[in-house]
């Protein structure tokens, strides 16, 4: 039934074009509310900066988030915290530190042993000989390696990486260490030229972001990716890489050892199954002596060796406890590692003997 | 960052011919201190004080020849006695004045020293009393033992050498072919080396953000402030035109140098402001102003500008009363707008139905079936719709060149300057967008007067007394009392206070009050644009009426304008013609000059009435209002 001048009344309009209907004001409904509600945000928001303006002052983070102090707290910290870091090129280092860091050892987020609070990222502190030295292997090793019981020999180790705490092979540099000390293909191999190239190139782009991307490696990868791989220039590269690689085995791979886990196979990254333990000895830290104290102490550390690891039990010519070619490491890698000349100057250091460093060991030579 | 490219034509030229790796970088390691000191961990945490002790040192500074000191031996500083026996005896702190040698390309050792330094600071504001009496508000920030020099120096590090030679980007590899001749393997280092140290002289030594964050240290710092009896300088310099190109990452922007060290002097001879042979004295302040570096050929007036304007602070300043001015104006102009749309959206929540007149519908109807009548019931004209889009893309460009400005500290500001190249090309185009926009609001104006004209002609023609005056009132964007009686009604009727709905004619008076917007807003951006832009000119006009505060003025003034631009623009304008449920997804006025069906009936039912009677559609019961 319609109106004269053709306009439908509300009897002739079926059911289903009155739900139609109902339909599309519902959704105009909920149209018209968020757009209220945007409107409002952006007004408020509009209104809240212009009174802002004048009545609040602050000087802008890129100007004063940065870090002053090199103090305990700047280890709980990230580079990328910092914003006043993020917007400099060459961002001044904290206040008191003189020399480029371009960045500080960074928290390692799945160390239960620091992330539960109870230790310092760098928890060495007594013996002044050796304090700064066994720091130095927090960067490359988890606590557990040297700190925790196994009856394993040589110890059952593996890789984690540090953005995920999950198992990883072996760090990207040693591998392209590896590759660059192996027998190259033959010259007129060129197939098997350009796989060694690719290879390498990808490792040492990795190799680069895992040591927080210092520009020699960087520059390294650009170059075996910028000659061809059956030119004379990629054979001087692979020899003058041999030489250049081993600079930067500093213990940052954006990977760490630790002691792995037997089922399933996985890093040990505390000691198992001591999560109620730890927040016992948290919540009474501060309160417990003597008896109790020391219970509480051993229930967190179920696994504690009585006396850690020494150094030279790794770095040894005899029969140390890391399999290093196990774990990746290259055969020059391993042989610096356990050198006669580096174990004694270890065993000088750790006995408190003063010595001067000979000039003959140059840095991290293979 | 260094460039890669510079080192990358280093070692591909010379690397692959010598060997890349082959330059003996122990040279500078005689005491073989980085076979410890290379590693980051290498460090401790004491437990009594809380102090991180960082014992590493960057091996790629010395083999990369990062920065002058990377020739530097160890022992150069520290005392040989003290670290070159492990474990380390008590390491005496290091004394930046010491001499020490450099050997040059052949060999032959130069004494060098920073002793000259300590003798200019002593004449400076930053003597080392003053230094060593710093108190900050966290407490010390370094430990008794350590150089002063540390509260604004690092380990120098050479710049981008293409930041002075942009040239050096594109160097061709075979401009270093020859230099192994005589350097054999340090070929790579010392091309790589004598680029970054020559070029790195060229520019400031930090960028001007850099150097912010180096003086913000101790003049940020409120404890220190408070006992100099300081403002926060940093922080006011940061909302200046210079600190907020410094935020947006212009290398070229005055830093606190430029203005705090007189040309041609060290940085560590600078002076209070009370001394007068500072640059910043107000003796000398306007030459300093005026330097052939800055502001060449300008009136003395431009020291009068605050370059140091915290506009939160400066109470009762004039600054201060004109934003307050514009902030209240904001409010009062974009708050009613704001509330019309917010209670035209409570309309359709509650579901209010509007009583619709289906005669009007039914004459809209016809009159856009019929080919004459949809043409007149267009409410925007070609020329109107190409001006529109002119202004669409001008405005575009000016809010995303000159926003950021606006917000500098915010992180999206520098990545937005930087899809137009950084800020000087940001610059050039904003400058360039609003001289469009103006020459654009000329020719506008310039057609406004022919209309004008041509209304004129015909109230004379009619026999109107005041002819002009009555054909001003009839220009179509004329806000008359009409309109303000209809808002009022407008209002009343959204408040559910008044059943009918006031409709309108070709324009809304919402229209009206946006075209007025968009009117006076180009005359005020335009003018402080200009006096912004042309400063050196602008100081000598209007030097003598404001001083330099014309500058503080013409910022506020072009700031919070622009700001009302925006958020009317793009909140109430943008709800209007995409948003609104009547127009959206896009108003066809835009594109097509059509006006979509229900708004023509709801919004401008006297536009329709009008073109049907002059169509003949209805009979002419009364004269036109004014439109």
């Amino acid at each position: 039934m319609n109106q004269p001048d053709g306009i439908p009344t509300i009897h002739s309009i079926s059911a289903s074009k009155r739900w139609y209907r109902r339909v599309r004001k519902t959704i105009s409904r909920i149209y018209a509310t968020l757009l209220m509600a945007l409107i409002l945000y952006l007004t408020l928001s509009a209104v809240w900066y212009l009174i802002s303006s004048l009545a609040r002052s602050s000087t802008p983070e890129q100007l004063t988030n940065i870090p002053v102090k090199m103090d305990r707290a700047l280890l709980d910290t990230e580079r990328a915290a910092w914003r006043g870091f993020e917007v400099s090129d060459n961002p001044r280092t904290p206040l008191a530190h003189y020399h480029r860091v371009d960045g500080w050892i960074q928290p390692d987020k799945f160390n239960g042993c620091t992330q539960s609070g109870c230790h310092a990222p760098l928890p060495h502190s007594k013996r002044k000989e050796v304090r700064a030295f066994l720091n130095m292997h927090a960067t490359s090793m988890h606590c557990g390696v040297c700190h925790m019981q196994t009856e394993k020999v040589p110890l059952d180790v593996l890789w984690y990486d540090l953005a995920n705490g999950q198992p990883q092979s072996s760090p990207a540099i040693l591998e392209a260490y590896g590759l660059l000390l192996g027998t190259p293909p033959k010259p007129d191999d060129e197939a098997a030229l350009k796989t060694l190239q690719e290879k390498l190139v990808r490792l040492l782009n990795r190799a680069s972001i895992g040591a927080g991307n210092p520009p020699a490696i960087q520059d390294l990868a650009d170059h075996f990716s910028a000659v061809r791989a059956t030119s004379e220039a990629f054979t001087k590269l692979l020899a003058s890489g041999r030489e250049a690689l081993p600079k930067h085995f500093r213990g940052e791979y954006g990977a760490k050892l630790a002691l792995a886990t037997a089922s399933p196979r996985g890093p040990m990254l505390m000691h198992p199954n001591t999560e109620q333990a730890v927040r016992a000895f948290l919540d009474r830290r501060d309160s417990a002596t003597g008896e109790s104290r020391k219970a509480l102490l051993d229930a967190v550390h179920p696994l504690k060796r009585p006396k850690a690891l020494h150094c030279s039990d790794c770095h040894t010519t005899g029969q140390s406890l890391i399999d290093f070619a196990k774990i990746g490491y290259p055969a020059a890698r391993t042989e610096a590692l356990r050198s006669p000349i580096i174990v004694r100057m270890i065993e000088s250091i750790n006995a408190g003997h003063e010595m001067h460093l000979p000039g003959f060991v140059k840095p991290n030579s293979p | 960052m260094v460039s890669q490219k510079v080192r990358r034509i280093a070692f591909l030229v010379a690397g692959l011919l010598t060997g890349i790796f082959a330059a003996d970088s122990s040279a500078d390691d005689p005491d073989n201190c980085l076979l410890c000191h290379q590693f980051r961990g290498l460090s401790r945490l004491d437990p009594e004080t809380s102090r991180l002790h960082l014992f590493f040192a960057d091996p790629d500074y010395s083999n990369h020849r990062r920065g002058p000191h990377a020739r530097l031996g160890c022992t150069d500083c520290h005392d040989r006695s003290e670290v070159s026996v492990i474990p380390h005896k008590t390491v005496s702190p290091v004394d930046c004045a010491r001499a020490c040698h450099l050997a040059n390309q052949s060999g032959l050792a130069r004494e060098f020293s920073h002793a000259h330094v300590k003798r200019m600071l002593q004449e400076s504001a930053h003597t080392g009393d003053v230094l060593s009496k710093l108190q900050f508000n966290k407490g010390p920030l370094l430990s008794p033992d350590q150089s002063n020099c540390l509260y604004c120096h690092d380990e120098p590090i050479f710049r981008d050498p293409a930041k002075a030679i942009p040239r050096v980007r594109g160097m061709p590899s075979h401009v270093f072919d020859r230099c192994d001749v005589c350097h054999k393997e340090a070929a790579p280092l010392d091309t790589e080396y004598f680029l970054r140290h020559v070029a790195s002289r060229l520019v400031p030594a930090r960028p001007p953000l850099e150097l912010a964050q180096v003086c913000a240290v101790c003049h940020s710092d409120p404890l220190i402030n408070k006992s100099h009896d300081m403002p926060d300088t940093v922080k006011s310099f940061v909302r200046s035109f210079h600190g907020k190109a410094a935020l947006l990452g212009d290398d070229t922007a005055a830093n606190c140098l430029s203005c705090h060290v007189s040309a041609g002097d060290n940085a560590h001879r600078m002076l209070g402001k009370s001394n007068a042979l500072s640059p910043v004295n107000p003796v000398r302040l306007a030459d300093s102003c005026r330097s052939t570096d800055c502001h060449p050929g300008a009136d003395k007036s431009i020291a009068a500008t605050a370059v140091h304007l915290d506009l939160p602070t400066a109470h009762g300043s004039m600054e201060y009363l004109l934003a307050i001015t514009f902030i209240v104006l904001t409010i009062l102009t974009f708050g009613p707008s704001a509330l019309l749309v917010l209670l035209e959206l409570v309309q359709i929540i509650v579901g209010r139905e509007q009583h619709e007149d289906h005669r009007v519908r039914g004459l809209a109807r016809t009159l856009l079936a019929d080919p004459g009548g949809r043409e007149r019931l267009k409410r925007f004209k070609p020329h109107h719709r190409v001006q529109h889009w002119i202004l669409t893309v001008l405005f575009t460009l000016l809010v995303m060149t000159g926003f950021p400005m606006k917000f500098a500290d915010r992180a999206w500001a520098e990545a937005m300057v930087n899809v137009f190249g950084g800020l000087q090309m940001a610059r050039i185009i904003h400058h360039w967008a609003g001289i469009f926009l103006v020459v654009g609001f000329m020719i506008h104006m310039v057609i406004v007067f022919f209309v004008f004209l041509s209304c004129a002609r015909e109230r004379m023609a009619e026999g109107h007394t005041n002819a002009y005056r009555k054909a001003f009132t009839s220009l179509p964007m004329w806000i008359s009392p009409v309109d303000v009686k209809k808002t009022f009604q407008l209002l009343a009727c959204l408040l559910f206070l008044r059943k009918e709905r006031p409709t309108f004619g070709r324009f809304s008076p919402a229209e009206k009050f946006e075209y007025l917007g968009v009117f006076w807003g180009t005359m005020l951006l335009g003018i402080t644009g200009a006096i912004l832009w042309g400063e050196q000119y602008a100081s000598h006009w209007l030097g003598g009426l404001f001083g330099g505060r014309v500058f503080n003025l013409s910022t506020i003034a072009h700031t919070y304008e622009a700001f009302l631009a925006v958020i009317h623009v793009g909140i109430l304008h943008i709800y209007n013609v995409i948003l609104a449920p009547r127009v959206f997804p896009l108003s066809p006025a835009t594109i097509t000059g059509d006006t979509p069906l229900d708004k023509l009936v709801e919004e401008h039912s006297e536009l329709v009435e009008e073109v049907a009677r002059d169509l003949g559609l209805m009979p002419q019961e009364k004269p036109n209002e004014p439109a």
